[in-house]
């Protein structure tokens, strides 16, 4: 099992929640956060003053899937999420050791 | 014995619960099943062979009484049964066993028992450290046993209390607070809590432990006798006490045990038990919610007003200094505003208003005796008063200023609002579900005005400054509060409820003497006041279309700043959610980027937005019988603002037509067209654009011998550019064919290729270039500008003119690692002008100084 974490621009959820959905993903979650990478911040300028924006809002997705599914996921999300501009965000892939399904008890792969 | 008599409680609980089911369940069987418990302990406890406590034979006197909701006689079928068991410490272990094991059956009723020992002594030193059993002493009803020990008990508890009053109450008000930050988020809001959820039982709870402690009020009920809550609306709020125990109990029964969490499978089946039928505008349940969240926010509002009252007098403030002036007919008692002489209800309905108007302006509330009399008299002569000019100035006076949120509530409560703005009564305790609110409709309106007149008074500053400034820049800031008030009214409606509120708008507006100008603008803020947030989180805010796009949708800038400020107090007054930082940050990027693209007015003047729209259309007229529909939208959808701005019909039209005929494996599409009067060809193309397509589309131009005298790039989204140039005419007119045959192959070449043309027209260049004299060498222009756009970096070029000039130009800007997005040359007898738009390859403006430093310096070195 791997984990699959996504960040991402904002508007792009939509699109690449479909698109993962699609594929059969059971479930996912999705987080609001802030960060900078190469992108940094920005300036934003109103009536001359000038406001220094650090982070950038971004999304982030993360999901744990069964090993054969990830290539697919991840040439999904690239397709979706990407605009070919600065920001377009990471996908990290980490293994995952032990997932349990609190309800029944169920573990690893009947539990994703 | 016990068996029996628990048999017989067991069959008569039965019988009550479905005999009560179809007429009530409220207060009614709670107080019978209440009693039905104590039959059955006092029973179980005489039959035990205890001897009756108090008499020769037992020394040790002791006294059994109900707590919790047992002791308020609120027992509902799930609920557990507390007792105390009070003694004097002469208990021996042998008798609190007995009792013990008297008690025991009690499990086999299927109830949940919990007892304690306890002395007073005991109790005073748990109650320090517990505020629950300080609640439950409050709580206590005598059961069986001996009165004087149950008399004793209270009474030292009593004496310790006064002693220790302030701490007590502390610990009840942080009690409260907690429950309040605990049970105020969404979740508790989509599915209340009934007992200790806000509005629940235990706010009724809460006062009647503080009227009991502090007030000397036995019961709630009673609580008019204390003259300082004489007007209190005391029979509304046992009514809506009636109803929660009511659904309490239902509750119970449904779920099987002690559930009191309103869950929405559980809110569906109430809603069917208690027939609440489904009507053309909404379902049954959610008639039910609606009639619960009545019950609920009176009950919360009872018990706001019952505090506030309480603390009056508990915790007197020091009186604030008198306020400057009071109007005529008023005066400050106790710090509340009253009417000086007669009663109200002698007078004209417009005192009320004035009264409301004037304790607004002061920061003050009303005294109670006047609100008392003002709910009579609006229910009575309310209709005349909102025919009235005057009154509705008045209204609108406490709309637009709305100091005090508590009168501004208070106008709620007591009809006012709903008298002047009768659709208002369509949201009145209406749930909303989705987007994080935590607040019925109604309620919500009032928390937005109130964000915006806090946010006007800098309460945002600390993390967005902004907002102020905004603010104070507004000319007209009556439409705001206006649009705060009734921008949801829409959801008492069916249908998308920014464009039902904005039909409703006039209807209410004009009925309030606002003048046409002022209702054009709140409806216009009210259709639109999902616009930015839904854009910001939605659309790719780097790309310059979707600022241009909301600049266009509202074209005034001083509309944009309202709409703005609308959004920012309609998310703050909806939750913690909604206006969390992420999605401030993103509204404030757009809203700063739309405001500049309308300053700049270009793009977004009513012009512009006409001629985009005109353009479009006649666009898709022309093409849509050659291609699939779908296809040309979309392909619409990737081509800027810019580009359809700045580029002739006729040019758009080649455009499509060649874009919508490229294959995927084709690389260049182009259309040749003489031009009339002069020797000139035009260059429509289409390519797959790439690093350098410009410098290599001019340089196969200028290799061919053709002058390029203009210039207009564009690149789409997906990746496609979309260009005109005009050229010389081959010098020989007879092998013309041939010679753009060739430039053609060579085109593609350059763009499929690799390097090697570079060199070719390198190499060819050179050698002419030598030969050449460059005309008007004193210009020599370079500017960059990162101020134009929040989108692009500008670069204006001028020079003389000269053979390869272009090349050279568009050559070195690309080599710079820049992305030309859009490109203005044009060159006349002297000179060549170029504007370049561009991005770093990342998509980014070029920020670093030094980088545009390198810029400038290498671009005035071409074109020395």
């Amino acid at each position: 099992m791997k984990k699959i974490e996504i960040i991402m621009k904002p508007f792009k959820l939509e699109e690449v929640q479909e698109a993962v959905l699609e594929l059969g993903v059971g479930g996912m979650n999705v987080s609001e956060i802030k960060g900078f990478g190469r992108q940094k911040g920005h300036k934003e300028i109103y009536r001359g003053a000038e406001y220094v924006v650090d982070f950038v809002p971004k999304i982030k997705v993360e999901m744990v899937v069964h090993d054969e599914r990830v290539q697919t996921i991840v040439e999904a999300v690239m397709n979706t999420a990407r605009t070919g501009e600065i920001g377009d965000g990471k996908i990290f892939i980490l293994p995952v050791e032990k997932a349990i399904r609190i309800r029944t008890g169920e573990e690893d792969e009947d539990a994703i | 014995m016990p068996r029996q008599r628990i048999q017989d409680f067991l069959h008569q609980r039965d019988l009550l619960k479905r005999r009560d089911a179809a007429q009530d369940f409220g207060v009614h069987t709670t107080r019978y099943y209440s009693a039905l418990v104590d039959h059955m302990v006092v029973d179980l406890l005489q039959e035990s062979g205890l001897a009756t406590p108090g008499t020769a034979e037992s020394q040790a006197a002791f006294a059994v009484a109900g707590t919790g909701s047992y002791g308020r006689q609120e027992l509902c079928f799930g609920s557990d049964v507390d007792l105390m068991i009070i003694h004097r410490n002469e208990l021996s272990e042998s008798t609190r066993k007995n009792i013990a094991q008297a008690l025991y059956p009690l499990w086999d009723a299927r109830l949940d028992l919990g007892y304690t020992f306890l002395t007073a002594e005991e109790c005073l030193d748990l109650m320090r450290e517990e505020l629950s059993v300080l609640t439950a002493t409050l709580d206590l009803r005598f059961v069986y046993g001996s009165r004087p020990v149950f008399r004793e008990f209270l009474r030292i508890l009593q004496e310790n209390v006064e002693k220790e009053r302030k701490g007590f109450l502390d610990r009840l008000l942080l009690y409260q607070e907690k429950r309040e930050s605990k049970y105020g988020k969404v979740d508790f809001f989509l599915e209340p809590e009934i007992k200790q959820g806000l509005g629940g039982l235990r706010d009724l709870h809460v006062m009647a432990w503080i009227a009991r402690l502090f007030l000397g009020v036995t019961r709630l009920g009673r609580i008019k006798q204390d003259p300082d809550f004489s007007h209190f609306n005391l029979s509304q709020l046992m009514y809506s006490k009636r109803f929660l125990l009511k659904i309490r109990n239902h509750l119970h029964l449904l779920s099987g045990r002690r559930e009191d969490r309103l869950l929405i499978p559980h809110q569906r089946d109430i809603a069917r038990i208690l027939e609440y039928r489904d009507r053309p505008y909404s379902t049954g349940p959610e008639r039910f919610m609606r009639n619960l969240y009545l019950h609920l926010n009176r009950i919360r509002y009872g018990r706001e007003e019952f505090l506030t009252k309480a603390l009056d007098i508990l915790v007197p403030l020091p009186p604030d200094p008198a306020p400057a002036r009071v109007s005529e007919g008023f005066s400050i008692h106790h710090g509340h505003l009253v009417l000086d002489g007669e009663s109200l209800l002698a007078k004209s309905p417009l005192v009320i208003l004035q009264a409301l108007n004037e304790a607004n302006r002061l920061d003050i509330f009303l005294g109670s005796g006047f609100i008392w009399e003002a709910r009579k008299k609006l229910l009575f002569e309310g209709k005349q008063l909102v025919d009235t000019p005057e009154a509705c100035g008045l209204f609108l006076r406490l709309i637009l200023h709305p100091r005090n949120p508590e009168i501004i509530r208070l106008a709620l409560e007591i009809g006012l609002i709903d008298l002047f703005i009768p659709e208002f009564r369509r949201i009145r305790n209406l749930a909303q579900f989705g987007y994080y609110h935590v607040e019925t409709v109604d309620l919500h309106a009032l928390s937005t005005l109130d964000v915006l007149y806090s946010l006007g008074k800098g309460a945002y500053n600390d993390r967005w400054p902004r907002f102020k400034a905004v603010y104070d820049s507004l000319k007209n800031r009556d439409w705001l509060y206006l649009a705060a008030l009734i921008h949801d009214i829409g959801k008492g409606y069916r249908g998308d409820h920014a464009k039902k509120g904005a039909q409703i708008v006039p209807r209410i507006l004009g009925r309030l003497g606002v003048q046409d100008e002022g209702i054009r603008g709140v409806s216009f803020l009210v259709e639109n006041h999902l616009l930015l947030v839904n854009t910001s989180q939605k659309r790719d805010l780097n790309d310059e279309k979707t600022a241009v796009q909301v600049a266009q949708a509202i074209q005034r800038p001083e509309l944009l700043d309202l709409l703005f400020l609308l959004t920012v107090a309609d998310c703050f007054a909806t939750g913690p959610t909604a206006s969390s930082d992420w999605k401030m940050m993103l509204l404030m990027e757009l809203f700063t980027k739309a405001k500049h693209i309308l300053e700049l007015g270009r793009l977004a003047s009513a012009d512009a937005t006409t001629g985009l729209r005109q353009k479009k259309r006649a666009l898709q007229r022309k093409l849509v019988r050659e291609f699939p529909k779908k296809d040309l939208l979309s392909l619409m959808e990737q081509a800027s603002t810019r580009y359809f701005l700045n580029t002739p019909q006729e040019d758009i039209e080649r455009h499509f037509r060649l874009g919508l005929r490229m294959a995927p494996s084709d690389s260049l599409r182009w259309r040749l067209n003489k031009l009339d009067s002069v020797d000139v060809t035009q260059v429509t193309l289409c390519a797959r654009d790439r690093p350098g397509l410009f410098s290599r589309m001019v340089g196969v131009f200028t290799l061919n011998n053709m002058q390029v005298l203009s210039a207009r790039i564009a690149t789409l989204k997906n990746g496609l550019a979309f260009d005109i140039y005009r050229v010389t005419n081959p010098v020989d007119p007879f092998r013309e064919t041939e010679v753009w045959k060739k430039a053609y192959e060579e085109a593609l070449e350059a763009i499929t290729g690799g390097d090697e043309i570079d060199a070719r027209i390198e190499k060819r260049l050179l050698r002419r270039l030598e030969s050449t004299r460059m005309h008007a060498d004193w210009i020599r222009k370079v500017r960059i500008d990162n101020d134009a756009s929040d989108f692009f970096t500008c670069i204006e070029v001028s020079a003389g003119k000269r053979l390869g000039l272009l090349f050279r130009l568009a050559k070195e800007v690309f080599a710079l690692d820049l992305n030309i997005r859009f490109a203005t040359v044009y060159t006349d007898q002297e000179k060549t002008t170029g504007v370049f738009h561009v991005r770093d390859t990342r998509g980014q403006k070029i920020h670093d100084k030094a980088r545009i430093r390198v810029i400038r310096e290498t671009i005035l070195d071409v074109i020395s």
